[in-house]
C-alpha cells in the first residue's frame, strides 16, 4: 500500500488559486448580486421598463440613464435589469426540469442495464445526433413561439445530456463496493438508486448544468432575438437587442448593454462552474 | 567519512503547506553499492516520499532539507535537467503498479531501448538487440519476440519484470524499489525477489527496498531501516532487527506477523499511526506504546546507539532486551 | 459437523470468459466454523463470496441457506433473506458511502429491516459502534475522516446492524497496514465467539488465513482444490500448488535462524 500522504504528483498551480477556490466564491457572489437586482428590480431603478416616452429616444449614456434610452425612450439599464428576470428564469427552468429528468433517467439506465438502458440510450443518441439549437428552434416553431413552449424545447432536447452523465458515473458507482453493500444489506433499488448512488454521482451533473444555464440564457435570447421567445414589450436581453439592431450603428448603446449582461451572466455561471468542478476534482483526489 | 560511491541521505526532511506538515523528519540512510538495504514503515510513515526524494521525484508543493548525495552529486541541488540525466543511469526506481508506469501504446521492446537511447550514443538497432538482452535477462521466455508485445498483453509479474529491465537499461548504480512485489501474488512475489537479489549481486547495484512487509524486507536486505511517522525509529543489520528488536514499535510489527495457534488472538498493537498534522514532539510512538513513560511523552527522542551499527529511537531499550 | 447452516453445491460463474470464474464448487459451513478460503488473484475466491452472498447469480448450483436455496429465489423474495449473510469487503475507503454519515449508513438498516424503532436507533447504533471498539462518538462522522483500520471496523459493524448468521469476511485486512491488520482479524473472531456467527474468511496469506480458521479451503483456478480438514496441519498439505504457496512465503521465523 502505498502512503495515504503523498499528495497528488500533477501540478495544480500556486496554492493561492485553488485553496480558497476564488472562482467559486466570485461566481456565487456575483450572481447572488444579479439574482437581487432582478427580483428588487423596481428599487434598483426608479424608471418603467415599459412605459414609451418617444421625447426621450435614443438618449445616449448619462447620468440619469446610465445605458442611454432606446427608440422607444425606456431606460436602457431598466430594461437590462428587468429583462434579467426573464433571463435567468430561461437559465433556470432550463436546467432544472432536463436535470431531474435525465438525473432520474440515468440513473435507471445506468442502474438496471440490459434492454432498458438499450432502449434509452438508443433514445439518447438520437436526440444528440440533432444539432441543439437547431433542434430547440424547430420544436419551438412547431409549437409556437412564447416562454412555455421554449422551456419544453430546452428540456426535451437537452435531458438527454444529463442522462449521459448520470448513466456513466452510474455504472461506475454500481460496481463500488458500498453499492454492492447496500444490495447486501437488502436495500430496495430505489434507496439505493437515490440514497446511495445519486448523491454521489450528481456532482458533474450539477457542473456541467452551470455550463449548460450559460448555454439556455443564450437560447432564450437567441430564440427571442429571432421573435420565437418572449414578444414584446417583455424586456429580455435577446429580443432587446432584435428591437433595436437596425441603430446599433448609430446608437450603438442600445445593444451593449443587453449583449453585456449576456456575457457577464454567462461568465459568471462558468465561474460557479468552475469553481465547482475543482471542488469534485479534489473530493475524488 | 570516505565518499561511498552509493547513494547517502543525511537529515532529510520534506514538509508541506509551507513547513505546517512536515511528512519526512530527519532521515539519514545510506545505501552502498552492491548491498541491499531495507525501508520498513507502515502507510504515512514516510517511506514513499523518502525513496522519491532520492531520485529528486518529490511533488511540486513539497519543501525537502538536508542531503541526498550520489556518489559527489547532491540530488537536493540540481536542476530538472541535471536530475533527467542522473535518473537511470545513476539512480533508478521501480514502483508498485508497473502498468500505471508503463507506456500502453509502446511496444515494452521499444520502452526498454527508449531508456537506452536517452543515456547513451548508440544506435537504435543496437539499442533493440540490448533490450532484448536486457528483457532475456530479467527471465522474460522468448525475448525476442515478446519484445514486440504491448504492457497489457503481459501478466502483473512480467511487467513488473519489464519494469526492472527499464530500471536497468541505463546500467544504474542504485536502484529504489518501492513495494516492487505488493500488487504481485505470493509465488510471483518470490520470484521477482529473487531477481532483485541476484541483479544486485551481480550487478553490483545499490537496492533500497521500500515495502510496508517485514518479511519481504528481511529476506533481501542485510541493513533495514523501520520508519514510523516521518521518522526513522530503528535501524540496524537485518538479523538483530528481527532477533533483538530494540524498539518497541518493530518489536510489535515482528509480533503481529507471528501465527501462534496456541494463543487464538495475533498479537496486535493497539491504536493507529498518527495523522500527518497531529505528531508529538516527544516519542511519536508514545501513545501506542506498552513501555512507554513519562520522559517518553515530555521531550523528543533521539536515535540512540544500541549496538554494532544498530540504533534506536527509544529512551526504553534496556527494558525492551527484558521483554 | 452438526447440520450445517450453509450448504454450497456445485456453484459455477463465468463472466464471458474462456474459463469460468468459478467452477463447480461445493463446502459446508456449519453453525459457529470460521471457514478458511485462500487463493491467488485470478483463483475465484471472491467470485465465490460474491456467489454466496448472492451478490452474482451463480449461473449453475445451488446456496442452501437454512435448509433454502437462495439461487433459486427471484430478487423480490431474496431481498428480505440478504441481511441474514453479510460481506465485508477489501476495500474499506470503497465500501462506505462517502455521503452518508456513520450513524445514519448503520440506522439505515436497521430501520429497513425493522429490527429497531427510530426513537432508539441511536442507542443501538452506539452499541454496534462499542462492539467493534469505535467510541460512539463516531456516529455523526463521515467515512473521509476515519483510517482504513476504522473504516474497515465501521463496515463490519454495518454489517452486524443485519443480524446476520453468516459473515463472509473477503479480504477484510489485506489493504490494511500491518500493525492493524491484527487489530482487525482479532475482532472478528472475538465476534465470532461472542455472537456465535458462522464465518467464511477469505485471503490470500496462506499463514494468516491457516492461524485464523481451522478447516481451509484452496483454491486455483476457479476450483478448489484442496480442503485442509480441522485436524490436519497445512504443512500436511497434500496439493502440490498449496506446497508451492506455503514455499513462496518468506517466514520472518526462519530469516531470523
Amino acid at each position: 500500500m502505498s502512503d495515504v500522504t503523498l499528495p497528488p504528483l500533477r501540478n495544480r498551480g500556486p496554492a493561492w488559486l485553488y485553496e480558497g477556490n476564488w472562482s467559486l466564491r466570485i461566481g456565487l457572489v456575483s450572481f447572488l448580486i444579479i439574482l437581487l437586482a432582478a427580483i428588487f428590480a423596481p428599487l434598483v431603478t426608479s424608471y418603467d421598463p415599459i412605459a414609451i416616452d418617444l421625447a426621450k429616444a435614443l438618449q445616449p449614456p448619462s447620468l440619469v440613464h446610465w445605458m442611454g434610452t432606446d427608440h422607444l425612450g425606456r431606460d436602457v439599464f431598466t430594461r437590462v435589469v428587468f429583462a434579467a428576470r426573464v433571463d435567468l428564469q430561461i437559465g433556470a427552468i432550463g436546467v432544472a426540469l432536463p436535470l431531474i429528468i435525465g438525473t432520474i433517467v440515468g440513473l435507471i439506465a445506468g442502474y438496471y442495464g440490459g434492454w432498458v438502458d438499450a432502449v434509452i440510450g438508443r433514445i439518447v443518441d438520437v436526440i444528440i445526433a440533432f444539432p441543439f439549437l437547431v433542434l430547440v428552434i424547430a420544436i419551438v416553431a412547431m409549437l409556437g413561439p412564447g416562454l412555455i413552449n421554449l422551456y419544453i424545447a430546452l428540456t426535451v432536447v437537452s435531458w438527454v445530456l444529463y442522462t449521459r452523465i448520470i448513466r456513466a458515473e452510474t455504472i461506475a458507482l454500481k460496481k463500488r463496493e458500498y453499492v454492492l453493500a447496500a444490495r447486501n444489506l437488502g436495500f430496495g433499488h430505489l434507496r439505493i438508486m437515490f440514497g446511495h448512488i445519486l448523491p454521489n454521482a450528481i456532482a458533474p451533473a450539477l457542473v456541467f448544468a452551470m455550463s449548460d444555464f450559460a448555454l439556455d440564457v443564450q437560447v432564450g435570447a437567441t430564440l427571442s432575438f429571432f421573435g420565437l421567445g418572449a414578444q414584446p414589450p417583455t424586456p429580455e436581453w435577446g429580443l432587446m437587442i432584435a428591437e433595436t439592431r437596425s441603430m446599433m450603428l448609430t446608437a450603438p448603446w442600445v445593444v451593449v448593454g443587453p449583449g453585456l449582461a449576456i456575457v457577464v451572466v454567462s461568465l459568471v455561471v462558468s465561474l460557479i462552474g468552475d469553481g465547482l468542478a475543482d471542488k469534485v476534482r479534489r473530493l475524488d483526489g | 567519512m570516505v565518499e561511498s560511491p552509493g547513494l547517502s541521505i543525511e537529515n532529510l526532511s520534506i514538509a508541506f503547506d509551507d513547513g505546517r506538515k512536515v511528512a519526512v523528519s530527519g532521515v539519514s540512510l545510506s545505501v552502498p553499492t552492491g548491498e541491499a538495504v531495507g525501508l520498513v514503515g507502515e502507510s504515512g510513515s514516510g517511506k514513499s516520499l523518502t525513496s522519491r526524494a532520492a531520485l529528486g521525484l518529490l511533488p511540486k508543493t513539497a519543501k525537502a532539507s538536508g542531503r541526498i548525495r550520489l556518489g559527489d552529486l547532491s540530488i537536493l541541488d540540481m536542476s530538472p535537467a541535471q536530475l533527467r540525466s542522473v535518473r537511470g543511469a545513476g539512480i533508478a526506481m521501480i514502483f508498485q503498479d508497473p502498468m500505471s508506469s508503463l507506456n500502453p501504446v509502446a511496444r515494452v521492446g521499444q520502452s526498454i531501448a527508449q531508456v537506452i537511447l536517452s543515456h547513451e550514443a548508440v544506435s537504435a538497432d543496437d539499442a533493440e538487440s540490448r533490450a532484448v538482452t536486457l528483457m532475456d535477462r530479467v527471465g522474460i521466455r522468448d525475448a525476442k519476440a515478446r519484445a514486440g508485445s504491448f504492457p497489457h498483453e503481459f501478466s502483473g509479474g512480467m511487467r513488473q519484470r519489464i519494469m526492472i529491465a527499464m530500471a536497468l537499461a541505463a546500467k544504474p548504480r542504485i536502484l529504489v524499489a518501492d513495494e516492487p512485489t505488493t500488487a504481485l501474488d505470493v509465488i510471483v512475489q518470490k520470484n521477482i525477489l529473487n531477481l532483485l537479489d541476484q541483479l544486485r549481486r551481480e550487478e553490483g547495484m545499490g537496492l533500497l527496498l521500500v515495502s510496508h512487509d517485514l518479511a519481504v524486507v528481511a529476506s533481501l536486505c542485510s541493513r533495514i531501516a523501520v520508519m514510523y511517522a516521518g521518522q526513522i525509529v530503528e535501524e540496524g543489520p537485518t538479523k538483530e532487527i528481527l532477533v533483538r528488536p530494540r524498539m518497541p514499535y518493530t518489536a510489535g510489527l515482528l509480533a503481529s506477523t507471528r501465527r501462534d495457534k496456541s494463543v487464538k488472538r495475533l498479537t496486535s498493537i493497539p491504536g493507529s499511526p498518527p495523522a500527518l498534522g497531529d505528531r508529538a514532539a516527544s516519542c511519536r510512538f508514545a501513545p501506542r506504546c506498552r513501555l512507554a513513560i513519562d520522559p517518553c511523552r515530555s521531550a523528543p527522542v533521539e536515535l540512540i546507539e544500541v549496538g554494532p551499527r544498530h540504533g534506536a529511537r527509544c529512551i526504553r531499550t534496556q527494558e525492551m532486551a527484558h521483554v | 459437523m452438526s447440520d450445517p447452516i450453509l450448504r454450497v453445491e456445485g456453484i459455477s460463474k463465468t463472466y464471458g470468459g474462456p474459463r469460468p470464474a468459478l467452477a463447480g464448487a461445493s463446502f459446508e459451513l456449519a453453525k459457529g466454523e470460521i471457514l478458511g478460503v485462500v487463493g491467488e488473484s485470478g483463483s475465484g475466491k471472491t467470485t465465490l463470496a460474491r456467489c454466496v452472498a448472492l451478490l452474482e447469480r451463480p449461473d449453475a448450483g445451488r446456496v442452501i441457506f437454512k435448509g433454502e436455496d437462495l439461487a433459486a429465489l427471484r430478487e423480490g423474495q431474496l431481498r428480505k433473506r440478504r441481511r441474514g449473510i453479510q460481506t465485508v469487503f477489501q476495500d474499506p475507503y470503497a465500501s462506505l458511502n462517502p455521503t452518508k454519515t456513520i450513524g445514519d449508513a448503520l440506522g439505515e438498516v436497521m430501520l429497513v429491516h425493522g429490527l429497531a424503532v427510530r426513537k432508539e436507533i441511536k442507542k443501538h447504533v452506539a452499541e454496534l459502534l462499542d462492539q467493534v471498539g469505535l467510541p460512539t462518538t463516531a456516529a455523526d462522522a463521515y467515512p473521509k475522516s476515519f483510517s482504513g483500520g476504522q473504516r474497515q471496523r465501521i463496515c463490519i459493524a454495518r454489517a452486524l446492524a443485519a443480524q446476520p448468521e453468516i459473515l463472509i469476511a473477503d479480504e477484510p485486512v489485506s489493504s490494511l497496514d500491518v500493525s492493524v491488520q491484527a487489530q482487525v482479524v482479532n475482532l472478528i473472531l472475538d465476534l465470532k465467539d461472542r455472537l456465535g456467527l458462522s464465518v467464511i474468511f477469505i485471503g490470500h496469506d496462506l499463514q494468516l488465513i491457516d492461524f485464523i480458521a481451522p478447516r481451509v479451503l484452496v483454491m486455483l483456478a476457479g476450483e478448489i482444490v484442496e480442503t485442509i480438514p480441522a485436524d490436519r496441519s497445512i504443512a500436511d498439505a497434500r496439493h502440490e500448488y498449496t506446497r508451492a504457496l506455503m514455499q513462496a512465503v518468506s517466514k520472518l521465523e526462519t530469516l531470523a535462524g
